[in-house]
């Protein structure tokens, strides 16, 4: 049993860290810029939040119809739940850097890459660290429900095929399920947890 | 050295036709009612604003941007929190691209001066206020300006605290022969700390006198 069934979870582990990913590289940039502007922020946060708003599970089971039900699927779904946990954490982030900082950095004639790393970084990290933290639950919690929903590969649908049938398979079926939860909350302590310490030094 | 100013209207006019000279290793006050535009005044030498009309000069060239040899000390000490004391004092050596030894050397004689030799791996949360003004002088006189800018460096800190800074900030003065700005509307310290001292009047500010200390 045991192989097999890890497989299955290291594909929707897999997954969900490989949409986050993306979710981050392409979000950072644009919730920094939003934080920092508030023309660019009032014309798209709303846009974003009507986004966000709309039942995320609906049209991610729609998606699936359209791009198939492989790890490309799982990697959208996983990157799509991720954006909006980045995107308001880090903009919060942004917006609540003390003015003087900047002031601090100009003063001191710190150039816009300089500014970046030295000071705007440093100073959003804690907010990055929860922002990862939630995301990356929050997209594992959802493309579990569309495995199950939709069939996409992964634990979900070892899960979801195993409960229809006997009870053997219920067996296999129950432990995934356990597996998941005791998955969820290791990497929320021991990872996520570490991090967001580490910023306690300062903080 | 003399910096000539005249910057007269913003838009929400803080400052009406200022015109004045500072003369090199002065320590000027600037005194005026709260909000009547000062820390305006002084901002626009920092380089962070910009006045609608007229010009600052710097030796003779104007000034338009953030300069190298003019610094500054902030009312709010804005020491960057996940940088420890010496983090903080090497900032501006950092930017400029000096080597490791050097920046600490610099940074550790600094902090020796203003007494924090000991608290240079402290986190600015574990600072009191007045040490964490110090640290900001450290940070201000690290890369070795010409000019020092303090926008109500005192006001944020209790009055034995401040008592015993303001003499330090003299003593500093008086060794460095830097040319000292002080934006204050504590009326005696201005008296106990400068050679001269412009006042200015409410919004929108206007120069009322200047009046020099023996």
């Amino acid at each position: 049993m045991t192989p097999f069934f890890i497989s299955h979870v290291a594909q929707s582990l897999a997954n969900v860290t490989t949409g986050v990913s993306l979710a981050l590289v392409l979000v950072l940039p644009l919730a920094l810029l939003v934080g920092m502007r508030s023309q660019l922020d009032q014309a798209l946060t709303p846009i974003i939040m009507l986004v966000g708003a709309l039942p995320d599970l609906a049209i991610l089971t729609f998606l699936v119809t359209i791009i198939g039900r492989g790890n490309v699927a799982a990697v959208a779904i996983s990157a799509f739940s991720a954006f909006f946990p980045i995107y308001f954490t880090i903009r919060q982030g942004v917006k609540e850097i003390p003015a003087d900082y900047f002031h601090v950095a100009s003063v001191f004639r710190a150039g816009r890459a300089q500014t970046l790393t030295k000071m705007i970084l440093p100073s959003i990290f804690p907010n990055l660290m929860t922002g990862l933290r939630l995301s990356f639950e929050f997209s594992w919690n959802v493309l579990l429900a569309v495995e199950i929903i939709a069939s996409v590969a992964g634990i979900g649908t070892f899960i979801s095929t195993n409960l229809g049938s006997s009870t053997h398979s219920l067996t296999y079926g129950l432990a995934a399920i356990m597996t998941v939860g005791i998955i969820t909350i290791t990497m929320d302590r021991a990872f996520f947890e570490r991090l967001e310490n580490r910023t306690k030094r300062w903080h | 050295m003399t910096k000539v100013y005249e910057d007269p209207p913003e838009t929400v006019t803080a400052l009406k036709d200022i015109s004045f000279n500072v003369n090199e290793g002065e320590f000027l006050c600037i005194v005026g009612p709260s909000g009547c535009g000062k820390s305006t005044l002084l901002r626009m030498i920092a380089g962070l604003d910009r006045p609608s009309s007229g010009q600052i000069r710097f030796r003779g060239d104007p000034l338009t941007a953030p300069h190298s040899k003019i610094s500054m000390v902030f009312q709010t000490f804005a020491l960057l929190p996940w940088r420890t004391v010496i983090q903080n004092v090497e900032f501006g050596l950092e930017i400029q691209g000096r080597p490791k030894m050097e920046r600490q050397k610099v940074a550790m004689d600094l902090l020796d001066m203003v007494g924090l030799r000991g608290s240079e791996n402290l986190y600015p949360k574990q600072l009191s206020g007045g040490m964490k003004q110090r640290v900001g002088i450290a940070r201000a006189l690290a890369i070795d300006p010409e000019v020092v800018l303090m926008d109500e460096a005192f006001s944020a800190i209790d009055e034995f605290t401040a008592e015993a800074l303001r003499a330090e900030v003299s003593d500093i003065h008086k060794k460095s022969r830097k040319t000292f700005l002080l934006v204050t509307h504590n009326l005696p310290e201005a008296i106990e700390l400068a050679d001269r001292i412009l006042v200015l009047s409410a919004r929108p500010a206007r120069v009322k006198t200047i009046v020099g200390i023996a």
